[in-house]
Parts: C-alpha cells; structure tokens; sequence
C-alpha cells in the first residue's frame, strides 16, 4: 500500500466516523414547520432565480438605488437653481470636503485612473517568490483566498456573479499523466517545453502560439481549449501545483501566456467574454514585476 | 419517484416533502457534521437548509435538479452556521451522540486526533469540499456545482486542505515515532 493509499484509507475511515441518521428531533422540527412556513409563489411572468439572492449583492443594489437616488436628487436641485446663478467652473483643484455624492462605479471617469491594486506591494511568497505590482484596480475583484494562486475578476453588470476570470500563479511544470491527478510530476524547462506538453494531451487544444512579453519577460502564448472529457481521461490535473485550469468541454477557446521571470514560470489565464478579454489584456499589460534587488523597497 | 415528490411538494404537499425529508435527510445530516464536527450546528444547518427549500422550492423549475439545488442550500446554510459559531467554536467541542461507527483500531487514535486538529484549522470552504469528494465521493463538477466555484478553484481547495491533512499525519507519525521509538 503506497503513502497515498493508506492517507485515503486512512482519511476516508476518519470521515466515515460520526452519524449517518438525520435525528428524529430535528426531522420533526423541520415538518412541524412547513405549516407555518409559507412557499414562495412568483407570477408567470416574473423573473426568476435558481437560487437566493445573496445578502451581499442585496446591500449592493440597495447601495447602487441610493446612490442613483441621490444623483438624481442632486441633479434636480442643481437644475432648479440654474435661472438664478452662474454655472460653476469646473477646476481641478481638491476641494477640502469630500464629495456629498458618491459617483457609482461606472460613472466614474475611465482615465487617470491611479487607485492603487489591493495587491500593490503585496508579496504572495507561496506562488510567486517575488512580488509584483498592479497600477490600476480598475474594478477587478481579487480572490487571494487560496494561497497557490491568484484570481481576478470583473463583476457581471447586474452583480449576479462573474463570468470572467484571470488567473496569475507560478508554475513549476506538469504531470507524466495529466489525466491522473496522482501521477508524477513534470518539471518543464521554459514556455515552449509547457506548449509542447499542451499539445501531447488528447483532450487539448491548443492554438495561434505566438511570442508575447509581460513587464519584458519573455514567452508564448496562445489560445487553448478543452474537448469534452472521455473515459480515459475524465478530468485534466494540469500542472505540478494544482487547481486554475481544468477540463470543461465546449468553454470555447481561452487565450494563456506563460513568461519566464526570474527562473520561474509565470502563468496568466484570462477567460471570458469578448468584452472582458480587452480588459483582461490591459490589466496584465499593467503588471510589474519586481527585481530581485528592489523587491525590499517601495514602488517607483 | 423523487422527480414526482419534488414536483407535489413544489405544490404545497407537505407530505410529499416529508418523503424527500426522509430520503435525503440523512445524507444532509451527514455532510453537514462532517463538515461542521458538531451535532447541534449540523441540526441546525439541515433544519435551516430543508426550510429554506421547502420555501423556496416553488421557484426550482428543474425537479431533476433538485439533488444539487437541495446541497447547495446545505453547504451554503454550513457556512452561515460555521460563521455565526467560529469565535467559540475553536474553544468547544462537541462530541457525536451515536458514537464513532468504525472501530477504533481501524483509524488510530493518534491519527484521528492528528485529523481533527488539522481539519480543525481549513476553512468552511475547504472542508466542504474534503466532505463532498471524500465522503459523499462526489465528482469534483458536481461540487463546483453546489460549492458555486470553478472547478479549478475545487482541485486547488482539495489540493491545499489534502496537504495540510497529510502533513498533519505526517508530522503526528514523526511525533509519536520520537515518544515511543522502536
């Protein structure tokens, strides 16, 4: 029996351990409730969801219905008191009161944006051992919550979610059997060693491999697909690390880059709409790489 | 058969939702323990779940998916149970009433304490989706499904609590190696 058998064995029995039978107590706590629990009824017409609103994007909208009320209010009023008085000179000047109103998000302007990325400064020291550096935000949500990688993502404009994604990690190599997730593991030796890998996977595609750079690095990138998964090859464990990238078939072609910094080879996903992957494009374009011998000091 | 009671109990038969009750209650049960190690919490997490889908079920059009729709109420009521709780939760432990099923020679006791405490220390979403693939051996899309998650974000949650669960064996094996040597 090899170590991951018995730690499988071993987890599996932990997990077996502990009750099976829902209790009486708490099956007749949730019938003797349905009386008294009146079922959601919707209108034929009424739009839908498959599952709940979360309380997050909730207070979102209720925020976003605030903010919208409150613009239109001052606009109004700023209308009103047009007749009389001269229309203010827009100047660049800080004032020394913040703004009353909030401007949403998309209304801000779309230039000069220099808020700084969460990540600005930040050193994921299990990914990547260096830090690097983003200059704009530009509205993209980071998901750090897994320490092997990094996940950026835009909002969906009805903030239901995201249908976009740009992934960021350090990668070592791949898998001998990329359709095992226990197989051993493949060091590679630069961009082109990953592509031809790609390209020994039978569920892969891979496409349009061209040169690219990212803060001067330099690599290949190129569009890759998966078909959908057969019996020899149910799901794909792509890299040495795991996770980022799996098989799900008919996701059309998505665009990769990998660049080598420093010894390392860095990799960056972007999936998406069509919309997104511009956006995505800018925002790696905008990423910094910090040298060995500035990775103590600030931002230039 | 569940198709039907899905589809009379979206109707307002609260007979028919006893028998979905009775049918998945126990596995609910199980999942949300095991994720939560704690009877009451877990109780509470199916009574809050089942309510909820008795609630909302009228809105689910597919009853095909009502499996998937019903874990997904379940895992996403463990988070909220495991939030409201976490700040005592790490200092009190309950045990399980019905007592260990397998046992105790078959997972040591060395071990199971090894597990517990590092299991103890993964976050809600990573024990979720320890219980789903290990325990329920659900396929890794079905919990990217209920989990809500890419699939990616599945094989790299397993990935990360699977290493901190066998270092935690690991480093109790090295343990008890250098308490009691051969």
């Amino acid at each position: 029996m090899t170590a991951n058998d018995r730690f499988d064995t071993t987890l599996g029995a932990w997990l077996d351990e502990g009750p099976m039978d829902l209790p009486d107590v708490t099956r007749r706590a949730i019938l003797t409730s349905l009386p008294v629990t009146h079922q959601a009824r919707r209108g034929l017409l009424a739009p839908g969801r498959f599952f709940p609103m979360p309380t997050f994007y909730r207070a979102v909208a209720l925020v976003a219905i605030l903010v919208v009320a409150a613009g239109g209010a001052a606009l109004l009023i700023g209308r009103m008191g047009q007749s009389n008085v001269a229309a203010p000179v827009a100047t660049p000047t800080t004032s020394p009161t913040p703004a009353a109103t909030p401007l949403a998000p998309s209304a801000q302007p779309s230039v000069a944006v220099s808020t700084p990325s969460p990540l600005q400064g930040h050193t994921p020291t299990f990914v990547v051992p260096f830090s690097y550096r983003l200059p704009a935000g530009e509205g993209l949500v980071v998901d750090d919550s897994d320490p092997t990688w990094y996940q950026f993502r835009h909002p969906k404009a009805d903030g239901q979610g995201y249908d976009n994604t740009i992934v960021v990690r350090a990668v070592e190599g791949g898998r001998v059997d990329p359709c095992a997730e226990t197989s051993t593991t493949k060091p590679m030796a630069n961009p082109q060693a990953f592509f031809d890998y790609f390209a020994t996977i039978p569920t892969m595609r891979v496409g349009d491999v061209t040169p690219t750079t990212i803060d001067g690095n330099r690599g290949l990138s190129a569009t890759v697909e998966f078909t959908a998964a057969t019996a020899e090859c149910p799901d794909v464990w792509l890299w040495t690390e795991e996770g980022s990238i799996t098989q799900n078939g008919g996701r059309g072609p998505r665009p990769i880059s990998i660049v080598d910094v420093q010894g390392k080879h860095v990799m960056v996903l972007r999936n998406g709409p069509d919309s997104f992957l511009q956006k995505a494009d800018e925002f790696i374009a905008s990423i910094r790489f910090d040298r060995p011998s500035s990775s103590a000091s600030p931002a230039p | 058969m569940q198709a039907g009671l899905v589809e009379r109990a979206r109707d307002g038969d609260e007979l028919a939702f006893a028998a979905l009750v009775d049918l998945a209650g126990g596995r609910c049960y199980a999942i949300a323990y095991r994720i939560l190690r704690d009877v009451e919490r877990a109780q509470d997490a199916v009574q809050q779940a089942f309510l909820l889908a008795w609630r909302e079920l009228p809105k689910l059009r597919d009853p095909e998916r009502f499996d998937v729709w019903l874990h997904r109420l379940l895992v996403n009521a463990c988070y909220e149970e495991f939030r409201r709780y976490r700040r005592w939760s790490t200092r009190v432990r309950s045990l399980p009433v019905d007592g260990p099923a397998a046992p105790d020679d078959f997972v040591s006791i060395d071990d199971r304490d090894a597990l517990e405490r590092a299991f103890a220390r993964l976050s809600v979403e990573h024990r979720s989706v320890v219980v789903l693939h290990h325990h329920a051996g659900m396929p890794l899309a079905s919990i990217a499904e209920i989990t809500g998650v890419p699939v990616g974000t599945v094989k790299s949650r397993l990935f990360h609590a699977t290493r901190i669960l066998r270092d935690a064996l690991a480093s109790d094996a090295v343990e008890n190696a250098r308490v009691r040597p051969a």
